[in-house]
């Protein structure tokens, strides 16, 4: 995994007595109570028969009411850090299709009683839409789940170890950042995020899933020419403690590797360039930047129909049969795949909260439009797609809900860009230009149909294939799918990076983290304004 | 259903609980509880059919210790039996005893030496009309404001939620006997909102309308539907124009939107004496000087706040005076946040006044008197996505969206493509031509404002973007 950007506040300062002065504690917090049968209990492991006798009561209720289809999602989730507070919560969401309509009801209670009064409101909320006209919906077919179980792989449990155990490794981290380079001023911080869920459908589906996730930061503010850089070198990834031990190195060399990038900064004349158009070296961090908004959100086929118009926006791929195996996005050498089977990306998991085992697939294949992000609803909006082309018909599985008490929305999977086959790199792309502009840790913002971008960066002019000044003043500007169709040459695999990414969506907003891997590439002509500029 | 009934917590329920926390916390340091509890129903539609109906309910217990002075951490939870309060009351200590010193609470849970405002208005914010909103009432509405899109051949899509809920607060007091928990306050209150945007079947329009209150029945959704749709209908088939400077004539939304930076810097008089944002009239020589007294704004422009008020509504635990943040282009005065840094300071001219919420005294003239009197400039349903680049300036960026006409020779000629935006809401507001009228409530469903329309002169539009 790579970089991931984190903000001031996700940081711990330890450049005092920050870790130092901590006591003996343990980082686990005990777990909430539930009353699954005479007496309160700590909640038992998602796995425990009595969490899927409540699973099956609501699915059976909502059966018993009328309900063409039903599903529920019990959810136990656990966010503690070393940031003041922990979180921990159960919730339960009951969703009923009935007549076409979708009913939804949730709360924080688990037990049986309460899964059949919400399966009902569910049930009910779906059937007093009715009223005017059936809703026309078909769900794509998925396999039938039998009590099926999986955990992220992990080998530490991070709930099970001392945050005295954590803090002295980041301990380490911090003098081994001011013993480097005695100028900065460490900053580390950590958090760990454990959701187990269960789930069960009227289709006979039963499974339940562990997801865990952990943060670690680790960043250095370095005041030099009376200029502060601050740096990020964190992961954050599907997985346990382990994953930070096994990237204790890779946090080593980054901090060589941030004192060149500070040592280029601070030999580089700075330089104001005028607005207008240069060819472009982006890193790889900048190149998940565009990757996210203009492939990720806007293949998501609940948006590119509508469905969010009144929240995040549309997409600018807005007709998906017309578009489909015929729209090109970007050159012939473009290729990302929507993923959610490496392990230690974010939005990776075994089934989505629709029942469905994701498949991986390309969103763009050789440059042109080749699927949608779906759930089992939505992927039967392009079934006639799916048949003409011998593809099955299926959901992607990206049906998510950030805990029992939200209904499901489609949310992005993992993306993967395919490197060239080359070794180029960031590095090997400037130089071979002769004169333009590169960009280092790049970030758009899009309009809300992911078509036009704004957005900045640390950007150097290149002169000759050296980076020759820093560039002051601008920002780029870009419209989808344009700086695809204006690649000239991008990475080789050596050169892939991992960015973690959230995307936001519906009404309430919901959040979801998910993985890019991207690689650096080079584009010509694009557009550089000053942001500054009034009309 | 009366308030009993409820799916949130009483007022007895949240003594019980935060009797309970304190009870469980060690006698050492000081307890701070926040109670948060709410049911919500909400409606979402897309393409003329309703696509999710919920129903929706959760507690959030935020349990705060602070073991030594200036120090506190926090657990949050959402059970109510003893066995999690108490896991909650250690983990919050346990996260006590690993943050980082001199880290000082920011909120108003451990201020326990607040000053009692004694003769101040305490706003209601509770309405049964929203409380009471059936799933069935959510459904028929619904039904009422998609047929008028499907009838002209639009599609629909938005989203309906009616939520009511307690906010308890309470802190740890030595008796005789030991910690009791101490009642800050307790309100009940209620929040509604309905938003649409109506857009053509090929995506060649689009229009939006939406409003907030904390009463459903002052929520107009026949007219919102309406007015969305004939702003689709009117913005179909946008023509590029360059971008520049234009005088625009800004819809109270986007009037909202454009000047909520300033709305967010108003309660921060301590920042602005600390040489932050935008009201920090600080120099070398008098490091701790405000803007207060200074002129900010047009001179016709007096941004107020009364809790007498009822479509500025918002829950309060205690009582609030009105006041005019802004009267007649002067800021006034700047408010203290009640956090621990500012608590020295705290008086009766310095409280939170409504936490944001506010009032735009309207003027005289009419949208369409407004756009008679425009030689050549553009009509602004609505901003998106606005971001501050600069806290000094706060010079702005944002997107329009949702409906936007060019006016040439006092009437709208051609619906025109979005621009991106670079100005700031201190330069526009300095440059007003017509403040309008009505003032009417917007959509700002965090806290409620009434603003009217206003026109500016050389409003900059930046950069053309394709978005509809």
């Amino acid at each position: 995994m790579s970089l991931h950007k984190w903000t001031r506040r996700s940081f711990l300062k330890t450049g005092g007595s920050g870790i130092a002065g901590m006591a003996l504690i343990a980082a686990v917090p005990q777990s909430l109570l539930v009353r699954l049968g005479n007496r309160a209990e700590p909640v038992p492991p998602i796995r425990d028969e009595r969490i899927k006798s409540i699973a099956l009561a609501a699915v059976e209720t909502a059966k018993a009411a009328g309900a063409d289809y039903a599903d529920v999602r019990l959810t136990h989730s656990r966010t503690p850090t070393n940031f003041l507070w922990g979180n921990e919560e159960i919730t339960i969401g009951v969703r009923a299709l009935y007549g076409g309509y979708w009913g939804f009801a949730s709360s924080p209670l688990w037990s049986v009683e309460e899964a059949r009064r919400l399966a009902q409101a569910a049930t009910n909320e779906a059937r007093y839409n009715v009223s005017r006209r059936r809703r026309p919906i078909e769900l794509a077919p998925v396999p039938v789940i039998n009590d099926g179980h999986w955990e992220t792989p992990i080998e530490i449990d991070p709930f099970r170890i001392s945050s005295n155990e954590i803090n002295d490794f980041l301990r380490g981290l911090a003098s081994y950042i001011r013993n480097t380079v005695p100028d900065a001023d460490p900053m580390v911080g950590w958090s760990f995020s454990s959701q187990a869920k269960a789930f069960a459908s009227t289709e006979g589906s039963y499974c339940t899933q562990r997801l865990d996730t952990t943060y670690v930061s680790v960043g250095m503010e370095y005041k030099a020419s009376n200029a502060g850089f601050e740096f990020p070198m964190g992961e954050q990834a599907r997985a346990g403690w382990e994953y930070v031990f096994s990237q204790e190195a890779a946090i080593r060399s980054d901090v060589k590797r941030w004192i060149e990038v500070i040592e280029e900064e601070i030999s580089l004349p700075e330089k104001v360039l005028d607005p207008g158009r240069y060819d472009t070296v982006f890193d790889a961090y900048s190149v998940a930047s565009f990757i996210g908004p203009t492939i990720g959100i806007a293949t998501e086929l609940d948006r590119a129909m509508g469905y969010e118009a009144n929240a995040g926006g549309t997409s600018y791929l807005n007709d998906p049969l017309e578009m489909l195996g015929k729209y090109q996005i970007g050159t012939k050498d473009l290729t990302v795949t929507g993923n959610r089977s490496t392990l230690t990306a974010l939005g990776t998991f075994k089934w989505d909260d629709d029942g469905a085992e994701p498949t991986d697939g390309a969103l763009v294949k050789d440059g042109v439009l080749s699927d949608y992000i779906t759930n089992r609803e939505s992927a039967s909006w392009i079934k006639s797609y799916y048949e003409a082309n011998n593809m099955p018909f299926e959901s992607r599985g990206s049906s998510l809900a950030m805990n029992g008490l939200h209904a499901p929305l489609t949310q992005i999977p993992n993306l993967v860009m395919k490197p060239s086959a080359g070794d180029a790199d960031f590095d090997s792309l400037i130089g071979d230009m002769e004169k333009g502009i590169a960009v280092r840790f790049g970030g758009a913002g899009m309009d809300f149909q992911q078509r036009t971008g704004t957005g900045g960066g640390i950007f150097y002019e290149v002169r000759n294939g050296r980076r020759v000044a820093r560039v002051r003043g601008l920002s780029f500007l870009f419209r989808a799918p344009e700086p695809w169709k204006d690649v000239v040459a991008i990475g080789g695999a050596s050169s892939a990076r991992w960015s973690a990414r959230t995307n936001y969506k519906g009404e309430p907003k919901q959040p979801a983290e998910y993985s890019i891997s991207s690689v650096p590439m080079a584009v010509r002509d694009f557009i550089f304004i000053d942001p500054t500029r009034r009309g | 259903m009366t308030q009993g009934q409820r799916r949130f917590l009483s007022k007895s329920q949240t003594e019980d609980v935060a009797r309970r926390i304190i009870g469980f916390a060690s006698d050492v340091g000081e307890t701070a509880v926040r109670l948060e509890s709410w049911e919500s129903g909400e409606t979402r539609w897309a393409r003329n059919f309703t696509s999710l109906a919920s129903l929706r309910s959760n507690h959030t217990v935020n349990i705060s210790r602070s073991l030594t002075p200036g120090t506190a951490s926090f657990a949050v939870t959402n059970q109510l039996d003893d066995l999690s309060l108490e896991a909650a009351v250690r983990e919050a200590e346990n996260a006590s005893l690993r943050s980082m010193p001199n880290f000082r609470d920011t909120r108003d849970t451990l201020v326990t030496e607040r000053p009692k405002l004694e003769g101040y208005f305490l706003p209601v914010a509770w309405s049964d009309n929203t409380a009471n909103l059936h799933p069935k009432d959510r459904s028929s509405v619904v039904d009422d404001i998609v047929i008028s899109a499907e009838d002209a051949g639009m599609l629909s899509a938005g989203y309906i939620s009616a939520r009511s809920g307690s906010s308890a607060r309470f802190t740890s007091r030595k008796g005789e006997a030991g910690s009791e928990a101490e009642l800050v306050g307790y309100v009940t209150h209620t929040a509604a909102q309905c938003s649409l945007t109506v857009r053509d079947p090929e995506g060649l329009g689009s229009g939006w309308a939406g409003v907030s209150s904390f009463d459903w029945a002052r929520i107009n959704t026949e007219e919102l539907a309406q007015r969305a749709l004939e702003k689709c209908i009117a913005s179909r088939k946008p023509v590029a124009i360059e971008p520049g400077r234009y005088t625009a004539i800004l819809e109270p939304q986007a009037v909202h939107e454009l000047i909520q930076s300033v709305i967010d810097w108003l309660p921060q008089r301590f920042g602005a004496e600390k040489g932050f944002g935008p009201f920090s009239a600080g120099t070398r020589d008098r490091p701790h000087e405000s803007m207060v007294g200074t002129k900010i704004l047009d001179e016709r422009i007096t941004i107020s706040y009364d809790p007498r008020d009822p479509a500025l509504a918002t829950p309060l635990f205690e009582g609030v005076k009105p006041v005019t943040w802004v009267e007649n282009g002067v800021l006034t005065v700047l408010g203290y946040d009640r956090d621990f840094y500012s608590i020295p300071f705290i008086n009766e001219e310095h409280s939170t006044h409504g936490r944001g919420a506010y009032r735009i005294r309207e003027g005289t003239a009419s949208i369409k008197e407004m756009i008679a009197g425009t030689s050549r400039g553009l009509l602004v349903t609505r901003f998106a996505d606005v971001a501050v680049i600069g806290e000094s300036s706060l010079l702005s960026t944002g997107l329009t969206r949702d409906g936007l006409w060019l006016i040439e020779n006092g009437k709208i000629s051609t619906p025109v493509k979005n621009f991106r935006f670079t100005d700031s809401p201190l330069f526009a507001f300095n440059n007003v031509e017509t403040i309008g009228a009505p003032a009417i409530p917007v959509f700002s469903p965090q806290m409620p404002a009434v603003v009217p329309p206003i026109k500016v002169k050389d409003f900059s539009f930046t950069s053309l973007i394709d978005a509809i």
